[in-house]
Parts: structure tokens; C-alpha cells; sequence
């Protein structure tokens, strides 16, 4: 039987193609690194149970590839998303320059409630560096997202990173809540209402 | 291969902004060159490689098995409030909603819930925190509503997502929000509005052996329970005073009593109150079984029995107890309304703590000891019970082996519920032979109009009978009332093992009435009943088109007395606001296993595609009447076996045929007529 948990919240890591999610992804779940460079094949994912403020949440995060050959399957996991992670490599200022358009995408095909975050990957990677940690932290602001550099390799904010994203959906989760119940309950009644008209509708047809 | 170039060609997934437009001109190249350039090249001659495809399908079947994990859990949940609201007996006005303690001005404080605005008094509520570090005051009934949208997830999907029973068999009542009329306070409640398609449910299970043996436990629990003393028959059925007092208390004693269960909760304050309201034992057990999920997968024909044998277990024991307490079994077992007409218990908190960690130890003993009073307690005619509120029926049942034959004879119901508006009913009484519930072996008396106390005196038959049916089979008897416009309205149901006519042929019978016995529709000798499908699928890439080809149908299962159906099938592309997609087959008359060979073409995208469902149900055609769904099949990027094998199929190679069979389902949330 599997471990219990409180709750289950689903990620997503996108980005370019090479930029390190996979590595990212390695590093949460498994707290370790592999520098060979392996192509995810469509999706995969991983889980790891975390504790936030004594509660236990299980967090099944989907890694997608970035390769664009893949993109319809990878689109159709964006929905389910409760949590986004936006991964750019430091070393590579396309991938950065296309964080734009994975938040563009994001906007089309996730759920407008999605929790996003900017992660510049391979942050270790000091004398390669292109893309400024200021760029990336500007870019985060203009959109209103959490910004942080990583390095999986280094095991640098990797664990960080996922723990603010899981605890930013619980907040979101709570205040949710705090607006929506009254009309959860209220709703119920609506439920009576069909029922009349269809036994009136089939009334008529005879 | 080579067909997903179709896909590579259209990066439609999005449109390069102002900036990399002008860049674009510049450089002469795409937006991207790192990812999208170089993949758009391979992809025009890489496929996705059958290697490929198969990685993909593994991480799709181990992504399955964690949903099925999660749809048990929030099960779990859903039933852990329905059982809650059933138990709440006060009006929430002069007596708590939740225990009905009776508000007096200095003893019973009642305090108004913020979101319900019903009272509770000061133990069946709770101060809760909001983010703004106001504190709120809800009931629990209110605050556990909001535990559960958080735990499920429903609180970002918008409703509570797909899920299934902990206990094989007691899925969602399959068209619940259509049938059931009875109860306002039936587990209707948990019906969110927005159903989409994160609550459609079909997952069936059945039993295991190892299930068997914790029903037999659950009874002894019961059992147990009421002989144990008269003072704490509230043990189960009431959980929240309990729960209390262990939070006050902060005892740690939970672990001692019920082992399994995780004790980490205990320190949080406010939720934990909710967590710690006691998962009964069986419900452990249960929880245990389910690890063996490729047996409840594959039901086999001692899971039919057995779970015809424990639905009994649930029917009898609420008449056959000798105390004003019911087991705990009877709130599982689906009947909403039976409530306890309980005394005042608020002063009992902590006398009931002993009784419950005794139970434990003897729980394991004396199961034979109640399999045989079970089984005494099951041929017992039981004391008058009308506590549901429903009302009661006499029946004989005679099971003539010569003539193989089952003779039923309804002799009269007793203080039905009024379901008019003039405080009478006109009721009927209609009989079925589960499993295989359907017109063709439905019998029904004819309707007494105005009367709460119906007199039939008619003896229905069924002809046919083997002694296979009788071990096999239960007698499911429904009253309903009829309508003379619109849909006769459900009073309540009883269901009889046919089994004990085995033993004795020739039995009468008293049941009252629950608003929704045991042995629901879920647990029909899962469906392979229905009938197969076979589909093909195709994408055409160049036209941007997917076809659908409704070729045969294989054994379905019979509608009409004349054991044929006259099925349709019906076809619907999900979600769709306008319903254009919605098309349907020619009615094939008086067949089971009817060819089509139709098909149908929907104008879509391949991008979208992925985001849609694909629906097919197929009907029973009726004259006169509604049409009588017989199964479905419902085809997307969540479904599971076949069904995903084949959606996957259709995506990953278009312009290709792709023809499978599928079982139908009982599709929770298909498209109604």
C-alpha cells in the first residue's frame, strides 16, 4: 500500500530542450546527478512526498521533453498542472529568450489558477554564464513569477525551489478555499433542479 | 511511418511575439533555434519510434497506477463526509445539526457555523484561522466539506476529481442525479455542479477473499459493539464527540488502538480534529486489501459471491439488532437516511474510549461465533424497523426447484415515505434479479394509489430459475412511486441473498426500507455484461480531420423483455460547447450484436485533439419510452487500458487505421438523451 499523504499536487517542468529539467527533476527526487545528456522521450515523471507545515504532500512532478517533435503530448499535461516550473539554462540565452514563449503557452493550455516559477539552471556553471542572474530576476518580475537560479549538479536551490512552489500552491489552495466554500455548499441545491424539467419534457414528447 | 511530420509542420502550440518576429527577419531562422529548429528538421523524417512509444506507454501505466492510488483516496474522503452528513440528526436551529444536543442557555452553548449557517453546539464545531489570521467558526460538517476540496484537488479542478469506493462494489451510484429522487439528505449533496469529466467513475472493484474475512470482522464489530454496553452504541456511529475528546485529552492513544493508522496528525490543532475522526476498523482492513488490485481487477466468481453475501450482511443486520443502536455497517452500506434516534450522549465522551480498544482484542476471535449468527440473524424475521423512515415491506418468497421457478410474493408495505405533495404516495413495487439488472427481468405489482400502506397480495414470478441463479443471485425489491408526470420516484429498496432459499425454499420476509440497498448497480457481476465494441480510429492529417468508425457491437446486454435491445450508438466528441459533434448510428433492431459499419467526421485539429474526449455510448432504442443506456466507452488522454492504447495510437500515427475492441462501461457522466 502506498505511503499516505494529505495531498497530491501535480507539477510540470518545461523548457528548451537541454536546459536540465531532467537533471532538476533527478536531483529533487532522487538527490543525485548524472552529467550524461539523455533526451526525455515525451513525459515522465517522478515522486517524492514532502512535509509542509506537518502536512503531507505527495508530489507527483512530470517532466516533459523540450523537444518540439514531442509537443502534443506534452501540451496535454499542462492542464492537470496545479504548479509549473519554467527551467532556462543559464549558459544558453535562447533558452532564456524562450521562457516568453513557454509562459505564452502556458497561458493557452494550462489552467488560469497554475502556480508558475522561473528556474535558470546550471547556475554552477559560473564561466559559461550568459544570461545575468538581474535578466532573469527582471523577466520573473514583469510577470509576476518566482525567480531562482539552480544548479543540479551543485545541488544548488533545487530542493528549495520545489518547496517554494509546493508551499506557494498551498497558500493558493487556502485563500481558495476561504472564497469558494460558501458557494460549494450553497450549490448543492441546484443539483434538485433537472430532474423536473426532464419528467416534464418526457411528458410532452407523449 | 513518418506521419507525425503532420504534427512537426504546424508549430501552432505558439505564435512568436512583435520582438522575435523582427529578430526572425533578421536571422532568417525560427524563434527557436535550440529547440524547435534542429527537431523540426529530425521530425520531418524521425517518427516517434515504437521504442519510443513504448517507453512513453510505460511511464502512462505507472502514472495509472498512481492515479488509481489517488481516486481510492479521495474516495476515502468523499465517503468519510458522506457518512458524516448522514449522521448529522439535529435541525441546526434549536438542536446542534450535528449530535442534536438540545440548545439550553447556559448548558449548550450553540454557536452558528459561518459558512452553513446552521448551530452547532460547541463540540461539533471548530475555530478555524484564514489567511488574514481572522478566526472563523464552522461546523463540522463545513470545515470537513473544506478539508475534503482541498485533499481531493477539487479546489483547482473545480470539482472533486474522479475517484472510487474503498470497497468493491459501492462506486457511485451509476446515474444517481437521475434516479434518485428520494432523499434530500442522500449522498446527492456530493454532487458538485460542475461535474466534468474529473468525476466520471467506472473503475469497478470486487472482492478478494481476504475482503470476506474483514466483512465478517466488520460484523463482529457491530456485534460486538451493541453487546458490549448500551452506553456506547454511539461509538461508531457518531465520530465527532469522540474525536473531541481525544483532542482535548491529547491522548496518544490512537496508535494502541488502531495501529495503521498514522498518528503524525495528532499534533496539529484545528485540521487534525478532522483527521482524527477514527477510519473504523474494517475500513483498515479494506484499505489492506486493496493493495492486491490485480484480483479486484479481475473479479472472478467467488468475488460475485461474496459480495452478494456481505450485501445481506448490510440489509440484515440493522433489523435483526436487538438494540436501539445501528451498526456501523448500515451507514457504509449506502443507506443515507437511517438516522439514530439517539438520546442525549454528550456526557458519555469519555466512557466510550475503553469499549473501542477492547474491541479490538476480540475482534479477531469469535468471527465462526458470528458467521453463525449471521446466518441466524439473516433467516430471522425482523422486528418491526421502520427507523428509515421509509417504511417497510412483507414478502414471501418461494423457490420452487421442480419447476424452477421463484415465486414472489408482495403481500404489503407498511408507513411508506409521502412523495406527493397530498402527503400520500401511489406506490409500486418492482422487482429485480441481480446481478443483470434490466427490463428483461423486471417484474412489477400493479400501483395502489394515495396510501402510505399499500396491500398488494400479488405473487410475481420468475420462470427459469437455476440453482446457479439462486447462489449466485440477489432480489433486489424497490417501491416506487409513480408519477404521472415525469419519472416514478425511488421510495426505497431492500435486497434478499437468494442463497437462503437454498437452504429453505419457502421463506417470508419483513424488510424496512433504505434509500439505497447494498448491492447497488456497481456491483453487478462487473461489465462484461454490457457488451464489446469495436471502433476504428483514423487521423488525417492533411485534412486535419478524425475519423470515427462505429463498426460492430458484440454481445450486449438485453434491454427489452424480448431479450434483444434494439441499440444505437452514439458518438460525441467532449468537450464541446455547441454539441455539433454529438452524431449517432442507425437503430439496429432486435439484435445483440449489431454492424454498423458508420462513421463519423470531426473537423478538428490535432493539437486539440489531445484536450477532448471521445464518448461512445450505445442505447437501447425504446418507442414511447426513454431510451435505456446499455454501456459506454469513453477514449481520451486519461482513460486507461485499451481505451488509451487506442486514443494514443490515433494521436501518435495518424493517417492510419486503427481498429480495437472495447468493453463497454457503465460511463458515470456520459452524455444524457
Amino acid at each position: 500500500m502506498a505511503k499516505t499523504y494529505d495531498f497530491l499536487f501535480k507539477l510540470l517542468l518545461i523548457g528548451d530542450s537541454g536546459v536540465g529539467k531532467t537533471c532538476v527533476l533527478f536531483r529533487f527526487s532522487e538527490d543525485a546527478f548524472n552529467s550524461t545528456f539523455i533526451s526525455t522521450i515525451g513525459i515522465d515523471f517522478k515522486i517524492r512526498t514532502i512535509e509542509l507545515d506537518g502536512k503531507k504532500i505527495k508530489l507527483q512532478i512530470w517532466d516533459t521533453a523540450g523537444q518540439e517533435r514531442f509537443r502534443t503530448i506534452t501540451t496535454a499535461y499542462y492542464r492537470g498542472a496545479m504548479g509549473i516550473m519554467l527551467v532556462y539554462d543559464i549558459t544558453n540565452d535562447k533558452s532564456f529568450e524562450n521562457i516568453k514563449n513557454w509562459i505564452r503557452n502556458i497561458e493557452e493550455h494550462a489552467s488560469s489558477d497554475v502556480e508558475k516559477m522561473v528556474l535558470g539552471n546550471k547556475c554552477d556553471m559560473e564561466d559559461r554564464r550568459l544570461v545575468s542572474k538581474e535578466r532573469g530576476t527582471q523577466l520573473a518580475t514583469e510577470y509576476g513569477i518566482k525567480f531562482m537560479e539552480t544548479s543540479a549538479k551543485a545541488s544548488i536551490n533545487v530542493e528549495e525551489a520545489f518547496f517554494t512552489l509546493a508551499r506557494d500552491i498551498k497558500l493558493k489552495m487556502d485563500k481558495k478555499l476561504e472564497q469558494s466554500s460558501p458557494q460549494a455548499s450553497t450549490a448543492i441545491h441546484v443539483t434538485q433542479q433537472p430532474k423536473q424539467s426532464r419528467g416534464f419534457f418526457r411528458c410532452t414528447i407523449l | 511511418m513518418g506521419e507525425l511530420t503532420s504534427v512537426v509542420e504546424e508549430p501552432r502550440w505558439v505564435c512568436p511575439n512583435d520582438r522575435q518576429l523582427s529578430l526572425r527577419a533578421k536571422l532568417n531562422s525560427g524563434w527557436s533555434f535550440h529547440s524547435s529548429g534542429p527537431a523540426r528538421k529530425t521530425g520531418r523524417k524521425t517518427d516517434i519510434s515504437d521504442n519510443e512509444q513504448e517507453i512513453i506507454r510505460n511511464v502512462l501505466e505507472r502514472s495509472d497506477r498512481i492515479r488509481q492510488v489517488e481516486e481510492e483516496r479521495i474516495g476515502r474522503l468523499v465517503e468519510k463526509l458522506e457518512n458524516m452528513r448522514n449522521n448529522a440528526i439535529g435541525d441546526g436551529k434549536d438542536t446542534c445539526l450535528l449530535c442534536n444536543h438540545k440548545f439550553a442557555a447556559l448548558k449548550v452553548v450553540s454557536k452558528r457555523c459561518d459558512i452553513c449557517e446552521k448551530c452547532v453546539c460547541q463540540k461539533c464545531g471548530l475555530d478555524v484561522q484564514d489567511s488574514e489570521g481572522d478566526f472563523i467558526w464552522l461546523c463540522m460538517l463545513c470545515s470537513e466539506q473544506r478539508e475534503l476540496w482541498k485533499r481531493t484537488g477539487a479546489w483547482f479542478f473545480k470539482a472533486i476529481p474522479k475517484y472510487t469506493y474503498p470497497e468493491p462494489g459501492r462506486q457511485r451510484r451509476i446515474s444517481s442525479n437521475r434516479k434518485d429522487t428520494t432523499s434530500s439528505n442522500s449522498s446527492d449533496q456530493l454532487i458538485f455542479p460542475q461535474t466534468n469529466k474529473y468525476n466520471r467513475t467506472w473503475t469497478s472493484y470486487s472482492k478478494s477473499k481476504d475482503n470476506l474475512d474483514s466483512d465478517i470482522r466488520e460484523e463482529s464489530h457491530s456485534e460486538d459493539e451493541e453487546s458490549s454496553s448500551s452506553s456506547d452504541e454511539m461509538t461508531f456511529d457518531r465520530p465527532k464527540p469522540r474525536t473531541r475528546s481525544r483532542a482535548r485529552s491529547s491522548t496518544s492513544d490512537e496508535p494502541v488502538s488502531y495501529p495503521s493508522r498514522r498518528s503524525t496528525e495528532i499534533s496539529m490543532p484545528g485540521s487534525s480534529i478532522l483527521e482524527n475522526i477514527d477510519t473504523p476498523p474494517p475500513f483498515r482492513k479494506r484499505t489492506l486489501a486493496m493493495s492486491q488490485e490485480e484480483k479486484q481487477r479481475h473479479p472472478s466468481e467467488v468475488s460475485l459471491n461474496t459480495s452478494s453475501f456481505q450485501a445481506t450482511n448490510g440489509q440484515l443486520s440493522p433489523d435483526s439488532s436487538q438494540t436501539r443502536a445501528e451498526p456501523p455497517k448500515v451507514e457504509k452500506s449506502g443507506s443515507f437516511t437511517e438516522r439514530v434516534n439517539s438520546t442525549d450522549k454528550g456526557d458519555e465522551v469519555d466512557g466510550r474510549m475503553k469499549p473501542l480498544v477492547k474491541k479490538q482484542d476480540t475482534e479477531e476471535e469469535d468471527i465462526d461465533e458470528l458467521v453463525r449468527t449471521f446466518k441466524q440473524s439473516e433467516a430471522a424475521v425482523p422486528k418491526e424497523a421502520g427507523e428509515s423512515g421509509l417504511g417497510t415491506v412483507e414478502f414471501d418468497v418461494h423457490y420452487e426447484k421442480q419447476h424452477s421457478q421463484l415465486q414472489v410474493t408482495v403481500i404489503c408495505a407498511k408507513g411508506l415515505k409521502a412523495m406527493d405533495s397530498g402527503g400520500t404516495s401511489d406506490p409500486y413495487v418492482k422487482l429485480h434479479l441481480l446481478p443483470g439488472a434490466s427490463k428483461s427481468n423486471k417484474l412489477r405489482t400493479h400501483t395502489k394509489y394515495k396510501t402510505l400502506n399499500p396491500q398488494y397480495d400479488e405473487t410475481l414470478i420468475y420462470h427459469g430459475i437455476t440453482d446457479e441463479d439462486i447462489s449466485k443471485k440477489s432480489l433486489r425489491l424497490q417501491i416506487f412511486d409513480e408519477d404521472k408526470l415525469g419519472r416514478n420516484s425511488l421510495i426505497g429498496e431492500t435486497c434478499v441473498v437468494l442463497k437462503i432459499f437454498h437452504i429453505k425454499p419457502s421463506q417470508s420476509l419483513k424488510r424496512s426500507l433504505v434509500s439505497r440497498a447494498s448491492f447497488d448497480e456497481g456491483r453487478e457481476s462487473p461489465e462484461p455484461n454490457l457488451g464489446r465494441l469495436q471502433l476504428s480510429l483514423k487521423y488525417k492529417s492533411q485534412k486535419n480531420q478524425l475519423v470515427v468508425g462505429v463498426i460492430r457491437c458484440a454481445g450486449l446486454a438485453a434491454m427489452d423483455a424480448n431479450g434483444y435491445s434494439d441499440p444505437y450508438v452514439k458518438c460525441y466528441l467532449k468537450p464541446d460547447a455547441h454539441k455539433k459533434s454529438k452524431k449517432r448510428t442507425s437503430v439496429k433492431k432486435k439484435t445483440l450484436n449489431p454492424e454498423y459499419n458508420e462513421e463519423f467526421v470531426y473537423d478538428i485539429p490535432h493539437s486539440d485533439l489531445a484536450k477532448k474526449t471521445l464518448e461512445l455510448t450505445v442505447w437501447d432504442h425504446d418507442v414511447g419510452k426513454s431510451n435505456d443506456f446499455i454501456g459506454g466507452v469513453a477514449l481520451d488522454i486519461n482513460s486507461s487500458g485499451s481505451s488509451l492504447m487506442h486514443w494514443y495510437d490515433m494521436l501518435k500515427t495518424p493517417n492510419q487505421v486503427h481498429t480495437h475492441w472495447h468493453t463497454l462501461e457503465k460511463l458515470t457522466n456520459h452524455e444524457q438523451e
